[in-house]
């Protein structure tokens, strides 16, 4: 089995003003290649905290996380930016597509910090586009786009570089069940053909049974395999 | 897409904004041209090889009082000056007031005229002396407008009342080796003799143009001169050509500094206008930011795209500022015309910005909804509009006739077209650097976190 995310004894804390908020307590997880996660848990029990540390966007307080056999704690932030850029695919809930650019022009946004040429740069934006079905829709705005046809398109964005991983913080949060079901349609497509990784957080028990593995956080602890909060 | 693409797209985003920034830049570049331009012309024509010994004597007071005719004879006699011619400017209208038709007209004295304008030849001097009323065009001037020998040239006077019915006798030209630094060869002369005769009166002259033995000479001469007249009727002025071209300036009391302090305060102003733009600007993405960040873009990206869209929109500013000025400011109507579009385009962009603001976002009106999308371009197609309409009916007056003849063109210098650059440039790098520090040090997390 091939580790491609670690976390060992993590933790993230913020200080307030007397009290210590503890977003995450001591969490260790690990995410194997090909694996497809979700990740569950309330509203504020450090779901998106965990995905951020992950994706090296932010730091943890204590602990350490490896994900692709890189130690991030050890890398400084332009080292993060083009690893990420390389390795690391990010889908946001509310799809954060540059309005000013076309869908293909978005998807083309991380393949201008790579060395490619414009024109392989264009033929990659393009494959990218017809894995999400939406090739005939290359030059429409974000505007002209529905919400789901938008986080198509910021798939897209996220597989250009054709990253090991993919992060995605409640991406059907913002769908109706038909769009979700698409998009749910295409990780199932990215994981099982692609073989890429998926980590997914997710509200929504719908797309939750996508992932071929749930796992709860609450109050900031990552409960053990297959245990759910009490009043879940 | 490029990186270059994107930048220019962000540029213009919000097109009003972007042309309001653009527009300021552009009038202050112009006013900053227009004032370069004018003072490089009046303190510093294209400077000739060889230094000149020509010198000025006017009334002390004024060019307009005038000096009886005596004062030539006394200044002749004077050791170190080789000759002495008086230089009347006469002005008038040759045929209509289109400036085609306009150039400069001097009455002279024909015995003395060459020796002090020692840079000029020509052949035709005997005739010139002979004839009454003859005229010596220049070379520029005869081919500009096809004079030859045997033409008859009427001039309707305006400032005196004479209409001279000149015959040209000859042509001058400058001398081997001398350059045409005050389009000297645009000329037209006539002897003051036949002025006289018109006038019925041995009338007073604005100036006499002079000429020493050497350079150095007038530093003890000048002063010699303005010794010897004082406290006649007519006291003197005596300066070096160059000092007279400067004195225009001095008239104009201490309008120079005046103008420099403008200056600076309107370069201020557009830098701050684009500055605080920007900030705005970048504070309004700063989701986008943070999203750019998340997908590798590192803070040397961040910073270039940011300065890059500066540097854009200021370069915008800059090409029509520049261009405009290199190509209105040559004749006086259009680049009024040029002017006056400009600064009408940005009172329209301010009204359209104070509807934006007075009219509530969400009353729906159709106002407020026009003059937030598309207030930028309605700015620039009425200013435009202003400006080519301008265009057709704006007096067909030159520099030279408006200056009398001291501002001869208003061609702009390769040293001010640098200067407008390098402005144009400053501007660009310091309205967007801070803007564009702030945005690539924003963190990632806070940045995603905005709700837009
Ligand atoms: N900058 C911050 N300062 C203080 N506390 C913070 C900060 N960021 C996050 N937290 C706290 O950390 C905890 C975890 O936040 P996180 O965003 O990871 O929750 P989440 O599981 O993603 O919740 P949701 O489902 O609502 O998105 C919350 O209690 C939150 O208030
Ligand atoms: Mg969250």
């Amino acid at each position: 089995m091939t580790i491609v995310a670690q976390t060992t004894n993590v933790s993230k804390v913020y200080k307030l003003a007397d009290t210590e908020v503890y977003a995450l307590d001591d969490v260790n997880i690990t995410v194997a290649e090909r694996d497809f996660l979700a990740l569950m848990g309330p509203s504020g029990s450090g779901k998106s905290t965990l995905l951020h540390l992950i994706a090296g966007i932010d730091r943890p307080s204590a602990g350490t996380c490896s994900v692709l056999n890189f130690d991030l704690g050890k890398m400084s932030e332009s080292e993060l930016a083009k690893w990420r850029n390389q390795y690391v695919g990010f889908v946001f809930q509310s799809f954060n597509l540059v309005p000013v650019l076309s869908a293909q022009e978005n998807v083309e946004l991380p393949l201008l910090l790579t060395g490619l040429s414009s024109s392989a740069r264009k033929t990659q934006a393009r494959t990218a586009l017809e894995l999400v079905g939406l090739a005939d829709r290359m030059g429409h705005t974000p505007r002209q786009l529905s919400g789901g046809q938008q986080q198509r398109i910021a798939i897209a964005r996220a597989i250009a570089t054709d990253p090991q991983l993919i992060l995605c913080d409640e991406p059907t949060g913002n769908l109706d069940s038909a769009s979700a079901d698409a998009v749910l349609e295409i990780f199932h497509t990215l994981n099982n053909q692609l073989n890429k990784t998926i980590i997914m957080v997710t509200h929504d028990p719908h797309a939750a049974h996508a992932a071929k593995e749930v796992r709860y956080l609450e109050k900031g602890k990552l409960l053990p395999a297959g245990e759910k909060p009490k009043d879940w | 897409m490029t990186l270059m693409t994107y930048m220019a797209k962000n540029a213009l985003r919000n097109r009003r904004r972007t042309a309001l920034t653009a527009v300021s830049l552009a009038i202050s570049l112009t006013v900053v041209i227009f004032l370069k331009t004018f003072l490089l012309q009046l303190t510093n024509p294209p400077e000739s090889a060889k230094p000149s010994a020509r010198f000025v004597v006017r009334h002390r007071v004024s060019l307009t009082m005038g000096l009886p005719r005596s004062t030539e004879e006394k200044i002749r006699r004077m050791e170190g000056v080789v000759d002495i011619s008086p230089m009347q400017w006469f002005q008038g209208i040759y045929i209509d007031e289109k400036p085609k038709n306009w150039f400069a007209r001097f009455a002279v004295d024909p015995d003395h005229f060459f020796n002090v304008y020692d840079d000029l030849q020509t052949n035709d001097l005997e005739a010139f002396k002979k004839t009454r009323n003859g005229a010596l065009v220049g070379r520029k001037l005869a081919e500009r407008h096809g004079f030859k020998v045997g033409d008859t040239i009427v001039i309707k006077g305006d400032i005196f009342d004479a209409n001279p019915e000149l015959k040209v006798v000859g042509i001058y030209d400058m001398a081997n080796g001398a350059v045409d630094t005050q389009q000297m060869t645009d000329w037209l002369l006539f002897q003051i003799k036949y002025l006289d005769e018109m006038l019925g009166e041995t009338t007073r002259v604005s100036s006499f143009f002079a000429r020493a033995d050497t350079p150095q000479r007038m530093e003890t001469l000048l002063p010699a001169i303005e010794e010897m007249f004082r406290n006649s009727d007519a006291e003197v002025k005596a300066e070096t050509e160059k000092a007279f071209q400067m004195s225009f300036l001095e008239m104009m009391g201490n309008v120079t500094g005046l103008i420099n302090t403008l200056v600076t305060v309107v370069l201020f102003a557009v830098l701050l206008i684009a500055a605080s733009t920007m900030a705005l600007t970048i504070k309004e993405r700063t989701k986008e930011v943070a999203t750019l960040k998340a997908l590798g873009f590192g803070r040397g990206h961040i910073l270039a795209l940011v300065v890059g869209e500066g540097m854009i929109v200021s370069a915008l500013g800059g090409l029509l500022g520049i261009g405009g000025s290199y190509a209105f400011l040559p004749k006086p109507g259009w680049f009024a015309a040029f002017a006056l579009g400009g600064i009408v385009a940005i009172g329209v962009m301010i009204f359209m910005m104070i509807i934006t603001f007075v009219i509530s976002e969400t009353s729906q009106s159709r106002i407020r909804k026009i003059a937030a999308g598309r207030g930028g371009t309605i700015a620039i197609v009425v200013g435009l509009t202003i400006t080519i309409a301008l265009l057709a009916v704006m007096p067909p007056v030159d520099w030279m006739t408006l200056s009398s003849g001291y501002v001869p063109t208003m061609e702009v210098r390769k040293p001010t077209l640098i200067l407008g650059f390098i402005i144009t440039v400053v501007v660009g790098l310091l309205s967007s650097f801070w803007p564009a520090f702030q945005a690539s040090r924003m963190s990632v997390l806070d940045g995603l976190r905005k709700v837009d």
